[in-house]
């Protein structure tokens, strides 16, 4: 029923394009719709729900084989790096954003550059994470995204004029916005970025249209929210979990940003990890650090957390990809796949765990979980404390997952018709040691250093590093996987058509049968591939579309792995694909 | 084209062992065209571009009195002298500190921030540690101009004496976030003193805090406190009666990229001439920081 309306409301979109700007604008229907329109991609996630399915079924397991490129883009100029974004398309119009907090507008069918906007960042600023973006939100007649230098920028969707560009914070302080936003009930609701220290995460919802803030919730215990300009409750309860002062500082920033499930009207975000970085100096759980926060968007205050790593100390963030889903019995649900190597299922009304199991092969720091979804720690993995003693170099500690995660950034999906996840998977560890000649600021210092390292073959095996896997939530159980000689780090799309999609750090973008991993179609697109692909329809013809262009995190904090992609060419280039049709 | 321009640079060559080739390369070429020019200008050192210039960029940390805060500081005035010295003016990079040492040196000498700010020519305030600098490839590290150590602040009246830290688990003690001393103070015995702890955004802060009452003693930098204090006879500054803090000194120097061998010997010599004729001592004073040469 709801299905066929909307069907009709997309069908009266279509028509808008050609009778005028009005029928065109982004209402919080088609948003709350989008995951069943296939004519449009207007959310991150392919719906708020973030489940990154494509109704879409033109293109399927047999003819697959027969996609070709329709259109590429390149984004110009020097900036070929980092490119991470998810396309957005309406009423024609593709809307991609670049690294350097750069968007292009273009022709969905034919390619061609409408508008860009080339934010200007200031000189001084210094991101922490590579100069990516993950990609922005539609609402209304604007296209919204946020910057390295902290804030968020809306713009016309025809013209590319700033329309409103509200500060989220101070990016002196080391604050940044590489997550799309996205929209719920009319506010445009974002996490942020930052250092480890010094920063106090927070999701903040400002209304879409003019950008006025509405509510900001911290995600560190202790900390004021506020609604309308008013106080509204503490997140927490301040000095629970923090010692002495440290929750002032606490870090936890949701910097992949969320879902919303309008069924249960919550947000969801994941959190990063806590700062310091010497766990034993904070002894406590540290909330919201690690955990899935749910925030009721009318009133801007947490109704539930989960935290899937207390006090951690391998710096395994939480920021991952939040899925919700309806299970088999009907229960509402939200899925992770997070960093520190297990696959989480909870309630998504009550944060309730429900169960957990691992989703990579070798996890050193924990046995596994208890009936709460608690970690049981391997206390001799713990990275030790290098103020105990003489203050020399400490004894070094092998962890895995690395602290570049089992997932990170890549972001899973979820196919109803199979009932699985697809979670691009890395399988790594690393070493931990305490550094006795460290500096900071021109200062002695005591720090960590970390070194990723491949996995020993015979723990995992085979001689890999990343894995397509396709996880049965019930189960526990993987399916099937798809191995990769290096770290997956480009997010997954599965379609109606009973297909997988990911692309892979050596530049292929494939295609694979969402039942048995049978990979039916690839294609070289000349830079590794760390973004997630969509599909769209359009004139009765089903596109995918994908932007390549190497960079993130791995070759900036990869070590040994890091070696292993140093071959791998830069870029800038969205491609899009659909199937062959002959020339009679 | 102007062939005298080639030989220092063909000199050079010859003198380190390599690039000579690339050198006789480029001379072979400027015999034949002018389009050599590039190939003069790539082979120019670091120091005589800042001489065609006129200007010495400098990379100095924001937020870092006495040294370098709110356009002003030790490092500052040194960097100043030091231009001056080359015959150039000098212009400053600001920057904030990374999470690493690491960090700022890539950032603000060897390499540049990902936008497109930096490298600076030189950088102030960076350690001369021979582990460290052994580590670190891609940069020069050298003149040594301070000394630097950690030390507790106190008032006296309220902390006549203090010859081991367990008064700070009644009485606060401030430190600046993530600084070593906040890291010993969160750590050392045990953790006694994690619940009075104050922590402050930087050593200014903690240092202030002292001064109006809000805390009873600042644990920071010896030149933090200095400045800070200011030879206040209500307070007094002694290192911390701890066996990490305690035995740790360090010196700080310049840097440069690890090829800039003439500019590192030009700003070598002219740090020398500073510190023998008292120009160091000087501006430390105006400070009130008391020179500790290296």
């Amino acid at each position: 029923m709801k299905r066929s309306l909307s069907y009709l409301i997309m069908a009266g979109a279509l028509i808008g394009l050609a009778t005028g700007p009005v029928a065109a604008r982004v209402t919080d229907k088609d948003i709350e719709n989008d995951a069943a329109t296939p004519g449009d991609v207007v959310t991150n996630g392919l719906g708020t729900k973030n489940q990154r399915y494509s109704p879409s079924a033109k293109i399927d397991t047999k003819n697959v084989k027969d996609l070709v490129p329709a259109w590429t883009f390149s984004f110009g100029g020097e900036k070929q790096r980092g490119q991470q974004s998810q396309p957005l398309v309406h009423n024609g119009k593709m809307f991609v954003t670049g690294s350097y907090s750069r968007v292009f507008a273009l022709d969905a069918k034919s390619g061609k550059k409408l508008w860009e906007y080339n934010h200007r960042l200031p000189e001084g600023i210094l991101p922490c994470c590579d100069v990516i973006n993950r990609g922005g939100a539609l609402y209304d007649t604007l296209f919204i995204f946020g910057t390295l230098d902290g804030r968020l920028v809306a713009l016309d969707q025809d013209t590319g004029k700033v329309v409103w560009n509200e500060k989220v914070g101070e990016y002196a302080d080391g604050v940044s916005i590489t997550n799309a936003p996205f929209i719920a009930k009319g506010l445009v609701i974002t996490g942020m970025a930052g250092g480890e220290f010094g920063v106090v995460g927070n999701v903040s919802a400002r209304d879409a249209k003019t950008g006025k803030l509405v509510w900001v919730r911290p995600t560190v215990e202790g900390h004021m929210g506020y609604k309308d300009g008013k106080e509204n409750g503490i997140s927490g309860t301040t000095n629970a979990t923090w010692p002495g002062e440290l929750w002032k500082t606490g870090s936890s920033t949701p910097w992949m940003g969320g879902a919303y499930d309008p069924e249960t009207n919550l947000a969801y975000f994941g959190t990063g990890n806590p700062g310091p970085w010497n766990s034993h100096l904070r002894p406590g759980d540290n909330l919201f650090s690690c955990s899935t926060v749910a925030i009721d968007v009318d009133t801007g205050k947490i109704v539930w957390y989960f935290q899937h790593t207390p006090n951690d100390g391998w710096d395994y963030d939480s920021m991952n990809t939040i899925i919700a889903y309806t299970g088999k019995d009907g229960k509402k649900l939200v899925a992770k796949a997070d960093k520190n190597g297990f696959f989480y299922v909870l309630d998504a009304k009550t944060g309730k765990f429900v169960r957990g199991f691992p989703f990579v092969k070798k996890i050193t720091w924990a046995s596994g979980l208890d009936e709460n979804g608690r970690p049981k720690f391997i206390d001799s993995n713990r990275p030790g404390d290098p103020l105990k003693g003489d203050g020399k170099k400490g004894s070094s500690v092998f962890s895995a997952p690395s602290f570049l995660g089992g997932n990170n950034q890549q972001q899973f999906s979820y196919n109803p018709d199979t009932g699985l996840f697809y979670v691009p998977s890395t399988e790594w560890g690393m070493d931990i040691w305490n550094e006795p000649v460290g500096y900071k600021k021109g200062a002695a210092y005591l720090g960590a250093g970390f070194t990723i390292k491949k996995l020993d073959p015979k723990d995992i095996g085979g001689d890999y590093i990343g894995a397509m896997r396709a996880i049965d939530p019930v189960s526990g159980k993987v399916v099937w996987e798809v191995r990769d000689p290096a770290p997956l780090w480009g997010g997954a799309l599965t379609t109606k058509g009973g297909l997988v999609f990911w692309g892979t750090p050596d530049g292929q973008l494939k295609a694979a049968d969402a039942k048995s991993g049978k990979v039916l179609w690839s294609y070289q697109t000349g830079s590794g591939i760390i973004a997630p692909p969509i599909s769209w329809e359009q004139d009765g013809e089903q596109y995918i579309a994908i932007v390549s262009g190497w960079g993130g995190a791995v070759p900036l904090w990869g070590g040994d792995i890091a070696k292993l992609t140093s071959g791998i060419t830069q870029g800038g280039t969205t491609m899009v694909f659909k199937l062959h049709k002959s020339g009679k | 084209m102007a062939l005298w321009a080639l030989f220092p640079a063909l000199l050079r060559g010859f003198r380190k062992g390599r690039r000579a080739a690339a050198a006789l390369g480029a001379l072979a070429i400027a015999l034949h065209a002018a389009p050599a020019a590039a190939t003069e200008a790539g082979e120019k050192s670091a120091l005589d571009k800042i001489r065609q210039s006129g200007t010495l960029t400098v990379a100095l940390y924001k937020e870092y009195a006495p040294f370098s805060d709110d356009g002003r500081g030790i490092d500052v005035d040194l960097a100043t002298a030091l231009a001056a010295k080359l015959g150039v003016k000098m212009s400053p990079m600001w920057f904030h500190a990374g999470e690493k040492m690491d960090d700022d040196l890539r950032k603000m000498v060897w390499k540049g921030t990902p936008i497109g700010y930096g490298p600076a020519d030189v950088m102030m305030h960076v350690p001369v540690d021979r582990q460290y600098m052994a580590k670190i490839d891609q940069v020069r590290i050298f003149a040594p101009y301070h000394r630097e150590r950690f030390a507790i602040g106190r008032q006296v009246e309220k902390l006549p004496v203090l010859d081991n830290l367990e008064p700070f688990e009644k009485l606060s003690i401030g430190v600046e976030g993530e600084s070593m001393g906040a890291l010993v103070m969160l750590s050392a015995d045990s953790g006694h003193y994690r619940e009075t702890l104050k922590i402050f955004k930087s050593a200014e802060e903690a240092v202030a805090a002292l001064k109006s009452g809000a805390v009873v003693a600042a644990l920071a930098q010896q030149g933090e406190l200095e400045s800070g204090l200011r030879d206040d006879p209500r307070f007094a500054i002694d290192p911390p009666p701890h066996p990490i803090l305690k035995m740790q000194q360090w010196v700080v120097g310049l840097a440069v990229k690890a090829d800039s061998e003439e500019l590192a010997k030009a700003l070598e010599t002219a740090m020398n001439e500073l510190l023998a004729d008292g120009t160091v001592k000087r501006i430390m004073q105006h400070y009130g920081v008391k020179s500790r040469q290296p």
